[in-house]
């Protein structure tokens, strides 16, 4: 009697419990279901920081617009406000509006105020638009400079990167444990050196790679060398490139330079020319002297 | 002596006339002109006159009263000259490639041909400078030409072929001249003394008709490729520049057989008038039309053929920049013109052709008249619409500079230009056979 009595009970309390879980799945899908057709449109914004190859840093925001069961799309005309964060005060540093791709850039002055790890801090906002209010993205970064050399020694040529994080007080420290890849510039685009082109700076701030044999340069083995840091949590994207003559001399495209463009015809064509014409005159001063013994073989 | 008079295929028994039937029925033209040719030589000269004074404004003010501007800068003269080009080539085709094929109906057609040739190429080497800014610098192009322009490949052999023309011509004259020094009675003096200076003492004894002979059979073998050559390389000055629709390898062939039609349809409008006009059903009979419309139905294949590789296969491929230009001509504001020399200008002729009764004089003059019509109007099609679609579009210029419509000035010139020709042709064969006498009776000697 007891046991039947204990099963009654743990089986009420089972229902209730059923019961109660059922309510809150359908409490919780109900509020889940308000607050995604809350929020069936968003903004996301992505924020990095580039130097490009003469020093000038960037600073990129891009908007992208998500939309409940959609791709993923740029979205154009986003009004942002770009602060910048220094001792715990913001001040507005730009204003600007996302491009087609949803892209907007600003570029870093020196004037910028840096913490005293040499940190810029920036974010960026949407005030204007009520649906996107709030909305805002923030990232740091250190200006940072690549310097690219190459050297050869017997036949083993080298390419050396050295890295270096500037600081507060402007003066540049070696960089190290960061990843650098090193590209060779081709037709269409870069091409990493090998499979292993990225390589970690030591603590000089050094990274070097040696040139694989057998990539092609231009007539007279010239390659254009790519270092890169990319997106790093620290740096963002820097790059610097160099020239050597590492590569393989190779004339990429025949001479198809038209005679007719140059100031001087070939001698094929001179000789093709002046014999056609020398043919044609011997053939009419023939037939002119044709016309002249017609003339004499004459008894009038 | 009598000799068989038709040229037929064989299955009608010929007529028979004596040598001096065929003298006085070839020298008649010459020696009377009627009412009707008058007028007829009075309204070329007007025309000519018109033109002249046209082309003394246009010196006078500069090409600016022309309608070519930056784009459209070659009009209606580069056109009249490929098409004044192409009409000559019929020199060469009936004169020397069928003698050469031993064809023997081509005789009395020979001199017209002949004709026909020597007064386009002359219009063509003169438009030519019509067209330029500063004909006074013409002589530069001889003084300071570049060995590898084709420009000066084209003054080579335009000047190279008016001369070989007109030696060819001259050579084929020189038995009539000898004949017209002596049977000639009651004309001018100075007629008379042309015949005698240009028969240089013909007497027709045996070393001058051996030299004479030897001599047409050289100009018939250095014609032909001078011919082809001469045509080509105006191709060529189309097809070496980068442009959609002119930078085609096709251009040569496709040039030299369009050429040939038009020059044959030049050759039987030709045919019809003289023998109308001046009475030679007996020389020229419906077996020689015939025999020119079947040669037209040959040409006419030749160029369709041509023009099927000149249009199907960038139609097919349409780079945008062919495609643009192509869309014109098919659909667009130059289509009415291109179907029109397609179709009346080259297929219907050769359909209608096919048909024996469609090769009788009238109707296939008739014909003929269209498909020269449409040889003109194909040289304007391959240079102005071509000009008009640059690789890159036209923007940002005045709306005049878009499209082009020849001035009065340019149609006056061309119209004097074409009644140039046409005055060369009726004034050469009244005081020259049109109809090589010599050449007929060579003919019908070797028949017998």
């Amino acid at each position: 009697m007891k046991h039947r009595l204990l099963t009654k009970y743990i089986a009420s309390r089972m229902s209730l419990f059923l019961l109660a879980i059922i309510f809150i799945h359908t409490v919780s899908v109900a509020q889940n279901k308000e607050i995604t057709s809350l929020n069936k449109r968003k903004i996301i914004l992505r924020l990095n920081f580039y130097a490009n190859l003469r020093n000038e840093r960037t600073a990129t925001i891009k908007a992208i617009e998500r939309i409940k069961n959609s791709k993923p799309l740029a979205a154009k005309g986003v009004k942002l406000n770009i602060y910048s964060l220094h001792d715990d005060t913001t001040k507005l540093f730009q204003q600007v509006v996302t491009n087609e791709k949803g892209e907007a850039t600003v570029l870093l002055t020196k004037k910028l105020p840096v913490d005293k790890e040499g940190m810029l801090t920036l974010f960026a906002k949407i005030e204007n638009d009520p649906e996107y209010a709030g909305t805002e993205v923030e990232g740091s970064v250190k200006e940072a400079r690549i310097v690219l050399s190459t050297s050869e020694s017997d036949s083993t040529k080298s390419v050396i990167a050295r890295l270096s994080g500037i600081e507060a007080d402007g003066n540049p420290t070696p960089a190290e444990y960061i990843d650098i890849t090193f590209y060779v510039q081709r037709l269409f685009g870069l091409m990493p050196l090998g499979e292993d082109a990225t390589v970690t700076t030591d603590e000089r701030g050094i990274a070097s790679i040696i040139f694989p044999k057998h990539i092609k340069g231009d007539k007279t083995g010239n390659v254009i060398i790519f270092a890169k840091v990319e997106d790093d949590d620290t740096y963002g994207t820097v790059e610097a490139k160099t020239e050597a003559k590492f590569g393989e001399p190779v004339n990429p495209q025949p001479d198809t330079s038209s005679a007719l463009w140059t100031s001087k015809a070939p001698l094929w064509m001179s000789l093709s020319f002046y014999l056609a014409l020398s043919a044609i005159l011997t053939s009419l001063s023939y037939l002119f002297y044709q016309l002249y013994k017609i003339r004499k073989e004459s008894s009038l | 002596m009598k000799y068989p008079i038709i040229e037929n295929d064989h299955t009608e028994k010929p007529e028979t006339v004596d040598i001096e039937t065929i003298k006085e029925d070839l020298l008649r033209p010459i020696k009377k002109i009627g009412p009707a040719g008058k007028i007829w030589i009075a309204s070329l000269i007007l025309i000519c006159l018109i033109g002249a004074y046209a082309y003394y404004l246009q010196l006078k003010n500069g090409l600016e009263v022309t309608s070519m501007r930056n784009y459209a800068s070659w009009g209606i003269y580069i056109s009249s000259f490929v098409y004044f080009v192409a009409i000559s080539l019929v020199g060469a085709l009936i004169s020397s490639i069928l003698k050469l094929l031993n064809f023997e109906w081509y005789r009395p057609l020979a001199r017209i041909a002949e004709t026909i040739a020597v007064a386009n190429i002359i219009c063509a080497g003169l438009i030519i400078v019509v067209d330029m800014g500063r004909p006074d610098r013409v002589f530069n192009l001889f003084t300071h030409g570049r060995v590898q322009s084709p420009i000066l490949w084209d003054v080579m052999v335009v000047s190279s072929y008016l001369i070989t023309s007109l030696l060819f011509l001259y050579f084929s004259l020189l038995p009539s001249l000898g004949m017209l020094r002596d049977q000639l009675k009651n004309k001018p003096r100075w007629q008379m003394k042309m015949y005698k200076f240009l028969a240089l003492g013909w007497e027709g004894n045996e070393k001058q008709s051996a030299r004479l002979k030897k001599s047409i059979r050289f100009i018939c073998i250095l014609i032909i490729p001078l011919a082809i050559s001469i045509h080509t390389v105006t191709a060529w000055l189309f097809a070496t520049t980068l442009r959609p629709g002119w930078n085609s390898t096709n251009f040569g062939p496709y040039f030299v057989a369009g050429a040939f039609l038009a020059g044959t349809g030049a050759v039987i409008i030709g045919m019809f008038v003289f023998q109308k006009v001046y009475h030679l059903q007996k020389y020229i009979t419906d077996y020689h039309f015939d025999n020119m419309g079947k040669l037209l139905v040959f040409l006419g294949l030749i160029y369709a053929y041509f023009n099927i590789n000149e249009y199907l296969i960038p139609a097919y491929s349409s780079r945008s920049s062919e495609a643009l230009l192509l869309n014109d001509m098919f659909l667009g504001t130059s289509s009415h013109l291109f179907w029109f020399t397609q179709s009346i200008g080259m297929i219907l002729p050769v359909i209608l052709l096919l048909f024996r009764k469609m090769r009788k004089p009238l109707p296939m003059t008739i014909i003929a008249v269209f498909i020269v019509i449409g040889a003109w109007l194909k040289r304007y099609l391959i240079v102005i619409p071509v000009l008009l679609h640059p690789y890159l579009p036209i923007q940002g210029v005045p709306k005049s500079w878009t499209s082009y419509f020849p001035s009065w000035i340019e149609i006056a010139i061309v119209l004097a230009f074409i009644s140039a020709s046409l005055l060369f042709i009726t004034i050469f064969s009244r005081l020259f056979p049109i109809i090589s006498i010599a050449d007929i009776i060579e003919g019908k000697e070797k028949k017998l």
